[in-house]
């Protein structure tokens, strides 16, 4: 992994246990589905939210889908793709 | 009601609904071809029809036709699993309410078609989207007028208290028009506003004052489910006045970056209901876009009952209001008696939109409607000048020694303790299966040594509250265990 998706994955980890309120022992594998993590939703534009603050991007309402945001992998992937464009 | 907005402003806009729109004249026309169809599929006075559908024109349409048929609707979430729909739909047949046929989302007719849900022997309902009675070539029904009974029944809904199982009850189309009678009366409707309606229409929040409200006063309505870019284009472009919505679609909107540019200047009204409002949403929304949210209170026995429409919207953010027309609210104890202002009971009220009781269910759960007034289950208290606070629900009352106490009572104090981080306060079983009063105490200090600090929590609580109030049993955790969206678990603390 370069060391951009690694900084990008510290960040999402940081965020989805604030935004999730996940137990501190939780650690978010790359893979994991978030949906196991109680992702409904409401929690999912809650970290889109979260997204589009912290790395400065606008997510439009119809790319909020599973496949973008569905895991950790996913989510770092779309966020690079957006910062590359 | 439908009829009269018809008769008044029949070639003004009625709704959006993406692309699609139609005047009064024209949604009056389209109930009417499908509520003909309704009739040949066996639809009469009395039936059920169950409505499984989102935001749009299908659901509207389907619940005007219901309407002139002098039927049943039957608004069910297309959220639901297939489980929840059949339980639901099991519930119907059990309180005696005939669901004769289902109109539901594309995906969900094949999975309802294939349910089993009504007992053995029963015939099975007719299931079909919206856009196979849409589609103008199937309409060869003409439909016959059907003089409506005002007693008669209208809609068949779910209690969705936030405990216990949900209770089915019946409104009839009496209580119907006077909710939409309330509500415009109290927040002065007209055909001049333009209502959004991104909140359910099946449940009492999204159908009350959004349908209920643009079908009285002849506001067009707007249909939609929530998404941020879509509602914010929505409010501006077709110039939106009223704005009934959760906390959690305000928050989102505010706290959205591009949403800072957004023009929602044709607001005069958003009022939030379904969960309490937090300062930091008013706070956050005020901010952002210069309009505060006022709170509403209702249920699904009745629609909405109070409304804060004070003139210090900033200074009362935190009342759900006064009484919206032709409500009484009064706050009252375990005996009935109403408390003096200022103190906290149970809030109750009585309108003419609630609903005669649960359905097919025992006296107990009826006793919530005593002599016309319901007993809601919230806690609350009336200021001096009458506006309403709620702040909590009974059902959280723990029981003990024959006295009831307030959670949050006991939480406030233990909390306002040094070294206490968190702490929640339940009714746990006691040896003798009593329910005792129970704190789960996460620490400042995780390694902070337990005995000195339950004995300085015990001291502070005998100090400042009676000793049936004092917890029993004082454990420590590291954490409270929450959803993933922050609910206290309650279950597993006791």
């Amino acid at each position: 992994m370069d060391g951009e998706h690694a900084d990008i994955d510290d960040r999402l980890r940081a965020l989805l246990a604030e935004r999730l309120q996940l137990d501190a022992g939780v650690r978010v594998d790359e893979g994991a589905s978030l949906l196991d993590l109680g992702l409904d939703s409401a929690a999912l534009l809650s970290v889109v939210i979260g997204i589009e603050e912290a790395f400065g991007i606008d997510v439009p309402d119809r790319e909020i889908t599973i496949e973008n945001f569905g895991s950790l992998g996913s989510m770092s992937s779309y966020i690079a793709g957006r910062r590359a464009s | 009601m439908f009829s009269s907005t018809v008769d008044r402003v029949g070639d003004r806009l009625a709704l959006v609904d993406g692309s699609e729109r139609r005047t009064w004249d024209e949604l009056a026309g389209d109930a009417r071809q499908l509520a003909g169809s309704l009739q040949a599929r066996g639809i009469t006075p009395g039936s059920g029809v169950a409505i499984v559908l989102g935001n749009d024109r299908a659901f509207v349409t389907t619940f005007l036709a219901v309407e002139l048929l002098g039927a049943m609707a039957v608004p069910l979430n297309p959220l639901f699993t297939p489980e929840e729909l059949g339980r639901h739909l099991a519930g119907c047949e059990v309180a005696g309410c005939d669901v004769v046929g289902i109109v539901a989302e594309p995906d969900l007719v094949p999975v309802l078609r294939d349910r089993p849900y009504t007992a053995p022997g029963r015939r099975h309902p007719w299931v079909e989207d919206f856009a196979s009675f849409d589609n103008a070539t199937s309409h060869t029904a003409a439909f016959h007028d059907v003089t409506v009974d005002p007693a008669a029944p209208a809609l068949f809904a779910f209690s969705s208290g936030s405990t216990g199982t949900p209770k089915g009850m019946i409104r009839t189309n009496r209580n119907l028009a006077a909710e939409a009678d309330q509500f415009a009366a109290t927040v002065d409707v007209t055909e001049d506003d333009v209502i959004l309606a991104v909140v359910a229409l099946f449940h009492a929040h999204g159908l009350g004052n959004a349908l209920l409200a643009a079908i009285h006063s002849g506001a067009p309505l707007v249909l939609g489910r929530f998404e941020r870019d879509a509602t914010l284009a929505a409010i501006k472009q077709e110039r939106v006045t009223l704005f009934p919505a959760v906390p959690f679609i305000f928050h989102s909107l505010a706290e959205t970056r591009r949403a800072q540019r957004a023009d929602l200047q044709t607001l005069r009204l958003c009022f939030s209901a379904g969960a309490p409002l937090s300062q930091a949403t008013f706070d956050l929304f005020h901010d952002r876009f210069g309009h505060p949210i006022r709170q509403l209170y209702g249920c699904s026995e009745a629609g909405s009952v109070t409304i804060n429409l004070d003139d210090d919207a900033t200074g009362s953010w935190d009342s759900v209001g006064r009484p919206m027309s032709g409500i009484d609210v009064a706050v009252i104890d375990d005996d009935g008696v109403c408390h003096a202002r200022g103190a906290t009971g149970e809030i109750t009220f009585r309108s003419d939109a609630l609903t005669a009781g649960y359905v097919a269910e025992g006296e107990s759960a009826n006793e919530m409607f005593d002599g016309g007034w319901f007993r809601t289950g919230d806690l609350g208290r009336l200021d001096d000048a009458g506006n309403l606070f709620v702040t909590g629900r009974t059902k959280l009352f723990i029981s003990t020694s024959g006295f009831k106490v307030d959670p949050f009572e006991v939480e406030a104090v233990i909390r306002a303790q040094p070294g206490v981080a968190d702490v929640v306060v339940v009714g746990a079983q006691g040896d003798r299966g009593e329910e005792i009063v129970k704190a789960v105490v996460v620490r400042d200090d995780p390694e902070a040594d337990e005995s000195p600090l339950r004995r300085d929590l015990l001291a502070a609580c005998k100090a400042q509250l009676a000793a049936f109030k004092v917890p029993r049993i004082v454990e420590f955790r590291d954490e409270i265990p929450r959803s993933p969206l922050g609910k206290i678990l309650r279950k597993y603390l006791v």
